[in-house]
């Protein structure tokens, strides 16, 4: 750095803050140069080849040495950005972005050190191990435990037990019925009172409980940004290049140091506009863009399993492209994994949405994510519940995701799938008071592909975990059990059986037919009135309480609303029970970047300064935790 | 809560609830004495009970449901008096809700003990906890909402203050304080909501309630009209949505969203015609409003003595709107009936002044003298209300007179419906011999603890045999025109009080009281010879 002063290229000023910032970060200074993007890379490259007297070397040039790559883990070459080739000529070499900074074991190995650019190393990485990986991305978690994988979508088992209840019930149906459609509508009313009541319960628990890690402005002082670990950050992206300028800018406003951050935008082979608009948006060196090779499922959780294996942090999350989380959000949850159990796998930050105001879809999915994350997940962990993950801000200790088997490729809601994974092992999630900002599906169409996948993930979920259900008991418990049925199950059965029973209600109020009076003897009428009723008033009634933890009060009255929108969840649950059959493993893309109110992420970086701040368009909008 | 703290609440629980009971049987076994609104709603139970087919006559859309509701597995199952089972419960639910929940406050203050003591001996919420009255489900709830409502209001003020002084940090967790507050809001609602279920003119309490909710805020949060409104709607959504489902009800079974309304049988018509516009315009009733204002605070000064001490010293105007709305209804149903309300309702008061007592020692707001005389005003106004209610003017408290005193050994209430049934027993009738209107003859089904011998006009029959009779009836119950008692409602009367001479050969009166007459047919109808 004294060299690139002493030439002029950097200033005094620069240089000082370099020097206090690498003392805070316990980093080596030369590598904020390129972090803060303050010298391009030619430059960096050149005056470290010159300062250190490692050789640069050409990335086309080289080959995997496979015999030493497999004398150490994987991990240590990701963690190092170092890969062990052989050049054109024939030598055995180690190459790496930062050399001098490699750790012990391969700074031992007596071979040559060659010096790459970060970008190169990603490419390299993907070119050597990449087909490898893909491969394991798809069928890893198929071939360790085929029971918890959702590429067979029933098993024989299964099939068995719905041809089985199929047959009993069309028996049934051919010689009483009377008596089979009114048992069967009995069967149906007690599941859905029983969802009810289960749900209730969650929100009138969860509103009664604090997020159960919260952490003070104070913690995040004190805490000593030297000692962060390595903070690795996926951002899966298809087909979306005009949401990547604000990632990245968003990105840059977390106040986690940069260079520890380990950002991996997982791009799809292919995507060539989305590709071409990452490398336009000039990101800093440790946003790498990892393209995974084109195979089928083309879903999120096989993007995300690849990451997996190029992940350098001992922390890993996942945001979506269009994410907006709060710029402390990792150092929250760095401090919140130190003060809970080893146990804990996952910290999921609340989620919620900065386009509320934009129309009257918007709002009622802002006032659905309010209920979800504020009163519906504290309610799970305070009963210790699985807690079904949300998609995005899900922080993980990533050795012990690497455990789990990480995501089920073939799950479409795979972040549920893996909240119940975790508990079947014994582990636990937990929740912390950060919040990432996300675009609301602002348009009817796309709300319901999104809401279809969601509820086909759910019933993937199901149908996984209930594969060995005594297991599942044994290891979760019977009150977890109960919860994981009730809230996993009962919310596709719920939105189905919404739609078929207003159905019949309608049938009724039109023709007032005696009809339907067989079907409903004195208990089940009682049974049905408290569900319509009860089940009513309920749902509306704790959508009204789901403003206050965020002091949302204009969206108040659109909580009387709830019913008309559960239509919506209707027609999306059968749409999803449809693709379970018909394509289980389609991933229903939800378009971003509809909402006509942008998030404005300003992120001051690089020689302009190095104050980081974060300004939200709507930051009237966009208040903190806090209820009252 | 932990293990032993629910075995203690469950202990005190059914301890409450078996005394009550007991109490409850015996009154009704030794001393012959049957609450009358207890009797209605024992005998609704077992009409559904008994049903074959939903009818609006068995579901609670002529009375408050939430006693009825609850009784009617307690009738299915065959138990002696359902409506006492029930008032009993929630005699002891909120015998030991009090108990219970204030007990660390109690270690700390035994005085404060004392009030609380006095909860379960309440003479008012004693007489409704035993004899089957609506009332007890009514008031348990409300009394525990107005606590719960009353927190969220002063600790709100309170933090506001604290945070001005610059105290917070020092005194709580300012989050987990707004959620805690929450939690009390909500809670209270729904609360306010089950009590309405038990007493539904709650409902005429709604623009009271409204025009308070600011109120229910600190000063300086009131002018938040989006705050305003989601607080007025968390705080009110329930009470209203309860009533819709009624009115709902109302109309999936009769087509009429305000059947119960205007039923002949239900709670309103039974009250009087046009309340409301007669309660605005002071009609159908001698009493002026000064009068009833009178009454009403009478009913709170001997209720509850320290209510009114509380109210002033607090001086919240929030806490004065939620804790007085309720005695607006108990002044309104004045007005309607014309007659004094029954002092049952009052020990409302009593209750507000304990859970006030209990919030102002938790906020630190009363002085440490009042720590100590307040209880024993609360225990001397106890004693107070006993003398006052025992002399209530409303015929059936006079019994408890008689039966506090021991002037007594029988208190018979429904004596001529009592040598009816049995005089029906001894004559051994058949399921559908007899013909009774319920809605004034409801006293024999609680009696009999059945209405199998009984053909009643919420069936499809009724409607045939009381034009013809003489088919396969064996005997009409009517009330007694002859001794100057009114018909009324009593649809077997209304057609039959006047017999023509062949009719009388038919039917003779085999059975006659003050107030009801048993016809019984001693020939065949000639038509069928």
């Amino acid at each position: 750095m004294n060299d690139l002063f002493e030439r002029g290229i950097i200033d005094a000023s620069v240089r000082s803050y370099l020097e206090k910032q690498s003392e805070k970060w316990q980093v080596p200074a030369h590598t904020l140069l390129r972090t803060f993007q303050l010298i391009s890379p030619e430059v960096y490259v050149e005056n470290y080849s010159r300062v250190y007297g490692v050789p640069r070397i050409i990335a086309d040039e080289i080959e995997w040495n496979s015999d030493l790559g497999d004398k150490f883990p994987w991990l240590v070459w990701v963690r190092n950005l170092a890969l062990p080739v052989i050049t054109a000529d024939g030598r055995e070499m180690i190459v790496s972005v930062d050399p001098v900074s490699l750790e012990e074991q391969l700074r031992n190995v007596r071979l040559p050190k060659g010096l790459i650019l970060e970008e190169e190393w990603v490419e390299l990485a993907g070119k050597f191990r990449g087909k490898e990986f893909l491969e394991l991305a798809i069928n890893g978690l198929w071939r360790s435990d085929p029971q918890r994988s959702a590429r067979i979508t029933f098993t024989r088992g299964q099939l068995a037990t719905f041809w089985g209840m199929g047959s009993v019930i069309l028996i049934g149906i051919a010689i009483s019925p009377v008596f089979t459609l009114t048992f069967l509508n009995g069967v149906v009313n007690f599941f859905y009172f029983l969802c009810t009541v289960f749900k209730t319960l969650l929100v009138l628990v969860g509103s009664t409980r604090n997020i159960s890690q919260k952490v003070s402005r104070a913690e995040i002082e004190q805490l000593n940004s030297g000692m962060l670990p390595k903070y690795t950050i996926l951002v899966p992206v298809y087909k979306e290049p005009e949401v990547i300028p604000h990632l990245v800018e968003h990105l840059k406003n977390l106040s986690y140091p940069l260079s520890k951050l380990d950002v991996k935008v997982l791009l799809e082979e292919g995507d060539v506009e989305t590709i071409r608009a990452f490398r336009e948006s000039n990101p800093p060196p440790n946003f790498h863009a990892l393209v995974v090779p084109n195979a089928q499922p083309k879903t999120k959780p096989k993007a995300c399993n690849y990451g997996l294996y190029f992940a350098a942090g001992e922390y890993l999350t996942i945001y979506d492209a269009e994410d907006l989380p709060e710029a402390d959000q990792l150092e929250k949850v760095v401090i919140a994994f130190q003060k809970l159990p080893r146990n804990v796998v996952c910290i999921q930050a609340c989620l919620n949405y900065f386009n509320w105001r934009e129309n009257l879809l918007t709002r009622m999915f802002t006032l659905e994510y309010s209920m979800w994350f504020d009163y519906n997940l504290p309610g799970m962990e305070s009963l210790k519940i699985p807690i079904p993950l949300g998609g995005t801000s899900n922080h993980f200790k990533t050795q012990m995701l690497r455990e789990l088997g990480g995501w089920d490729p073939f799950n479409v809601t795979e972040d549920a799938d893996l909240g119940v994974r975790a508990s079947a092992r014994g582990l636990s999630v937990a929740t912390v008071d950060s919040t990432t900002y996300e675009e609301a599906n602002c348009r009817v169409g796309n709300w319901i592909r999104q809401r279809s996948r969601w509820i086909k993930g759910y019933m993937q979920t199901f149908l996984v975990h209930t594969r060995r259900p005594v297991e599942l008991i044994r290891t979760i418990g019977v009150r977890a059990f109960i919860g994981f049925v009730l809230f996993i199950g009962g919310t596709p059965f719920i939105f189905l059986m919404n739609f078929l029973l207003w159905i019949v209600l309608g049938i009724w109020f039109v023709t007032k037919t005696d009809l339907l009076e067989a079907f409903f003897p004195r208990w089940l009428i009682v049974l049905a009135f408290v569900n319509l009723l009860f089940g009513n008033f309920m749902a509306i009634y704790t959508c009204i309480l789901a403003v206050f933890r965020r002091r949302n009060y204009e969206l108040t009255v659109y909580g009387l609303l709830n019913p008309f929108y559960w239509l919506l969840h209707g027609v999306a649950a059968y749409k999803a029970l449809w693709q379970l059959i018909v394509k289980p493993f389609y991933w229903e893309k939800t378009v971003h970047g509809l909402s006509q109110m942008k998030p404005a992420g300003v992120g001051i970086v690089g020689n302009e300064g190095f104050k980081r701040k974060v300004s939200i368009e709507a930051s009237r909008d966009v208040r903190g935790i806090g209820v009252g | 809560m932990k293990g032993a703290g629910r075995i203690a609440l469950f202990l005190i629980f059914f301890s409450l609830w078996a005394i009550f009971l007991l109490v409850g049987q015996i009154l009704d076994g030794r001393y012959k004495f049957l609450g009358l609104e207890g009797a209605v709603i024992t005998a609704r139970a077992i009409l559904s009970a008994e049903g074959t087919r939903m009818s609006l006559v068995n579901l609670p859309m002529t009375h408050p449901p939430l006693p009825y509701l609850i009784s009617v597995p307690f009738a299915e199952i065959g138990l002696p008096n359902p409506s006492i089972w029930v008032s009993s419960f929630f005699g002891g639910v909120l015998g030991a809700w009090f108990l219970y929940h204030f007990r660390g406050m109690i270690a700390q203050e035994p005085m404060l003990g004392l009030g609380v003591l006095m909860v379960p001996l309440q003479p008012g919420l004693l007489h409704s906890s035993v004899t089957g009255s609506s009332t007890i489900s009514s008031q348990a709830p409300l009394a525990i909402s107005t606590y719960l409502v009353a927190r969220f209001i002063l600790e709100q003020q309170e933090l506001v203050r604290r945070r001005s002084m610059g105290k917070v940090t020092a005194w709580l967790n300012e989050e987990v304080f707004k959620a805690e507050r929450m939690r009390f809001l909500w809670s209270s609602a729904l609360l306010l909501a089950l009590s309405s279920l038990g007493r539904f003119d709650l409902i005429f309490a709604f623009p009271i309630y409204l025009i308070a909710t600011p109120w229910l805020l600190p000063k300086g949060e009131r002018r938040d009209i989006p705050r305003v409104l989601t607080v007025a709607l968390v705080y009110l959504f329930p009470l209203v949505a309860v009533q819709v489902m009624w009115s709902y009800l109302c109309w999936v079974f009769t087509g009429d969203a305000f059947y119960g309304l205007k039923n002949p049988s239900s709670y309103f018509q039974q009250v009087g015609h046009d309340f409301l516009v007669g309660a605005l315009w002071g009609e159908g009733s001698s009493k002026t409003a000064w009068e009833v204002l009178e009454g009403v605070g009478e009913g709170i000064f001997f209720g509850g003595p320290v209510l009114l001490y509380l109210l002033i010293r607090i001086g919240n105007i929030g806490v004065w709107v939620v804790c007085l709305a309720p005695y607006f209804i108990f002044g309104l149903a004045e007005v309607i009936w014309g007659a004094p309300a029954a002092r049952e309702v009052y020990s409302l008061a009593y209750l507000q002044a304990v859970v006030l007592v209990f919030v102002g020692e938790w906020l630190g707001i009363l002085h440490r003298k009042e720590e100590f005389f307040l209880p024993l005003l609360l225990v001397i106004g106890s004693f107070v209300s006993w003398y006052w209610f025992v002399n209530s003017p409303v015929e059936e408290e006079q019994v408890w007179k008689k039966i506090v005193s021991g002037r007594s050994a029988e208190v018979v209430t429904f004596s001529d419906e009592r040598r009816i049934t049995k005089y029906l027993v001894e004559r051994e009738m058949g399921r559908d011999e007899i013909m009774l209107d319920e809605v004034s003859g409801f006293a024999f089904v609680t009696l009999l603890g059945s209405s199998r011998m009984f053909v009643m006009p919420h069936e499809k029959e009724f409607k045939f045999y009381v034009k013809n009779p003489h088919l396969d009836i064996k005997g009409m119950l009517m009330r007694n025109p002859e001794r100057g008692r009114t018909i009324g409602l009593d649809k077997v009367g209304q057609e039959w009080r006047w017999m023509n001479f062949e009719q009388r050969e038919l039917f003779r009166p085999t059975f006659v009281t003050e107030s009801w007459v048993l016809y019984e047919r001693r020939l065949l109808w000639k038509g069928l010879r």
